[in-house]
């Protein structure tokens, strides 16, 4: 195993998501602004300058039991989303024969549970703490316990766990079915090498899963319309409602990365381009520069998407990840 | 059949500083997991006191503050306060200015109507339809500020007619309803386009239902009634607008689809009754200057605001100054009876059902 290369691949891998992550969020945002017939913040505004700015805000302790755990939520699911885009780089799938998708699930997993914990712990002072003397008055329901937002948003991460991510999860494994193998280094290999490519994506059931692959990126990222978890009619932002200051920066890199780490495993799953970080030969450029160009496929869609879609209510989640399910696993059977 | 307020596991206290409530209340929604099994609306969190402020002052500056108890509905709150005036000292208004009084009223309860569709387009998530609300509207207010010299507080009605720069010339008058032509159009392709979009219907339809017999119980008014097919329209029995032609809009369904549907058609009753206005405006004058401030007893005057039924009521002393004055705005008694259409409904959805009555808190807490 050659270590210099590992590491290297490791860290630019890491700078990678850690710049074009928050420049997704940017893009997003601007696309849905020019679909709403407005100009829109420059595209590095709500990702890349947001986060510096938010780091040097005077430092805000949320109203939670643990703070400092609350806060280093952040970091932590971060470094375990970045394992994802590490296992799919050629010099990790020698490790320990972690790069199977088995290990992403599970990583994937980690990171659905992250943010029912967040809205564990977290305790706004915009809902049960906001003092209003309307229990004292004469109201007719006293002695409820009193929920705060975040822990009825860390109720909806429950279901929505159980329910919305099914589609992702049947989109990823439809290649290991079609493939025979759960490696990806088998997966990749099985669509050719870069300059011969015969990408799952162009086969019917690779097109059924990238379609199937793509509604679970948008429950994965709590994008409208499958953003009920933390819906702004009523919980205002679930979950990460008391991340301010410095742990707002943190949270928008881990929103940005979580997306292109999301797409970087769909351009390798389904078009059979790793991340390789050969800086040695063009050849190894080019397949870096086109894996990310193509990363950009899925937060441009999700954007256009997010603008004319409402929140769906677990009334009409149930039967779209249901169905989506249904398609997926119609998918599976046509791949065996 | 009245719904069952039945037993709750938690409480959700929303508000009073909360994104998808525009002004300041307290709802509290007792859940059973999801579904809410009762609810408590507290207002008052910004009371003004406007009432105890007109005691004793003249009521010309009485109509004046009387604009300011809302932004939305400026024109409905001073209209009828002048109409009260008008009522107790028997006034005549003359015809083009109650035309006048009309046109501009109803822009207002048309914008009124918008700022609603973006605001419960927002509350769904759905911010571009939201905001393609505002690019409506922005029409019609530029339209009301070229009309009255003001987008917001357009001060036309005066006792004895309306306010000079509220009448427009001829020239204005061709401009508006050259104005009003592509106006209209976005307005219907915008309304067509909520109608039609699957996933916007889906949120709304069959939420938050309130029957008839509940709405007349806890007395729905204006739109809220009448998408609960409670066919009453206070603009039905003011003379203003007994020179027009339109229809007051009724449902039956009483959900959330049919307040938004009623505030569509709604808006092409308006734009109709608006262009009617241009069209027929009489010539002649705008103020009846025929009358004398005097003693006069406590008088009522109700009136539709876009919200639905407002109340004002007060008297006057022998130097023409203000006694008793009372005002009720639509709010209290919607939000009231939207704390029972919203039972039975999930949280997201309990929050739309309140949301779907237009509450305007800015008056209600006057």
């Amino acid at each position: 195993m050659d270590y210099i290369n590992f590491i290297i691949s490791t860290v630019v891998l890491a700078l990678i998501a850690l710049f074009f992550g928050p420049v997704f969020l940017g893009i997003e945002r601007k696309i849905q602004a020019r679909i709403q017939q407005r100009i829109g913040p420059p595209i590095l505004t709500p990702g890349t300058w947001s986060i510096l700015k938010f780091w040097y805000k005077k430092p805000f302790t949320p109203n939670s039991p643990m703070p400092k755990l609350y806060h280093r939520l952040l970091p932590a699911t971060i470094l375990a989303i970045l394992f994802v885009l590490w296992l799919t780089n050629p010099e990790w799938w020698g490790i320990l024969s972690l790069a199977t998708l088995v290990a992403i699930v599970g990583i994937m997993k980690a990171e659905e549970v992250m943010y029912v914990v967040m809205g564990a712990l977290s305790r706004s002072i915009l809902s049960v703490t906001m003092p209003y003397g309307d229990v004292v008055k004469g109201a007719v329901t006293k002695g409820k316990i009193r929920r705060f937002f975040e822990g009825q948003s860390a109720v909806r991460f429950i279901k929505h766990i159980t329910i919305a991510s099914f589609p992702i999860y049947i989109g990823i494994f439809i290649p290991a079915v079609m493939v025979r193998s759960i490696y990806l280094e088998d997966i990749v290999l099985y669509q050719g090498d870069f300059l011969n490519l015969h990408p799952i994506l162009f086969t019917i059931p690779g097109f059924i899963g990238a379609v199937v692959y793509f509604v679970g990126y948008v429950a994965q990222l709590n994008d409208y319309p499958f953003t009920i978890a933390k819906a702004k009619g009523d919980l205002i932002e679930g979950a990460p409602l008391e991340y301010g200051a410095h742990a707002r920066g943190n949270y928008y890199i881990l929103r940005g990365v979580w997306m292109f780490v999301l797409s970087s495993l769909f351009v390798t799953l389904f078009f059979g381009i790793p991340p390789v970080v050969n800086f040695t030969t063009w050849l190894g450029i080019s397949q870096l520069v086109m894996h990310v160009l193509l990363t950009f496929v899925l937060p441009i869609i999700v954007s256009v998407l997010s603008a004319f879609g409402p929140i769906l209510t677990f009334k009409q989640l149930y039967p779209v990840s249901f169905g989506f399910t249904a398609i997926g696993v119609f998918g599976v059977l046509l791949a065996l | 059949m009245e719904k069952d307020r039945g037993e709750a596991d938690v409480e959700i206290p929303v508000g009073i500083v909360h994104p998808a409530l525009l002004e300041p209340y307290r709802p509290r929604f007792f859940l059973q997991d999801e579904v809410v099994t009762d609810c408590e609306i507290t207002l008052d969190a910004q009371h003004r006191g406007i009432e105890r402020m007109m005691e004793g002052i003249p009521v010309d500056k009485c109509n004046i503050i009387t604009e300011r108890i809302c932004g939305i509905c400026s024109c409905v709150h001073l209209w009828n306060s002048v109409r009260v005036v008008e009522k107790g000292l028997n006034i005549e208004v003359p015809v083009r200015a109650q035309y006048m009084r009309v046109i501009i009223n109803e822009l207002e309860r048309l914008t009124s109507h918008l700022i609603f569709f973006g605001h419960a387009l927002e509350i769904i998530g759905h911010e571009t339809l939201g905001m393609r609300a505002f690019i409506a509207r922005e029409p019609f207010m530029i339209l009301l500020g070229e009309l009255s010299g003001n987008r917001v507080h357009y001060a036309c009605p005066i006792i004895g007619g309306i306010r000079p720069r509220c009448n427009p010339t001829e020239e204005m008058r061709k401009k508006a309803l050259t104005m009003l032509k592509p106006a209209a159009e976005y307005l219907a392709d915008y309304a067509d386009r909520i109608l039609k979009d699957a996933m916007v219907m889906s949120r709304i339809d069959g939420i938050g239902v309130l029957t008839k017999e509940e709405a007349i119980k806890y007395h729905a008014v204006g739109p809220t009634a009448r998408a609960s097919g409670v066919n009453w329209d206070w603009r039905t029995e003011i003379d203003d607008f007994k020179h027009f032609d339109w229809d007051v809009i009724v449902l039956d369904g009483g959900d959330v689809k049919d307040r938004v549907v009623a505030r569509v058609l709604e808006c092409l009753e308006i734009l109709k009754i608006v262009e009617q206005g241009f069209k027929n405006l009489p010539e002649g004058e705008i103020r009846n200057r025929d009358w004398k401030l005097g003693k006069m007893p406590v008088t009522t005057c109700y009136h539709e605001a876009p919200r639905g039924e407002l109340y004002d009521s007060y008297g006057l002393d022998e130097k023409g100054n203000v006694r008793h004055y009372k005002c009720r705005t639509p709010t209290v008694t919607n939000l009231g009876s939207m704390e029972v259409a919203c039972l039975g409904e999930h949280l997201t959805d309990a929050v739309l059902t309140l949301a779907s009555c237009d509450p305007c808190l800015c008056c209600t807490n006057r």
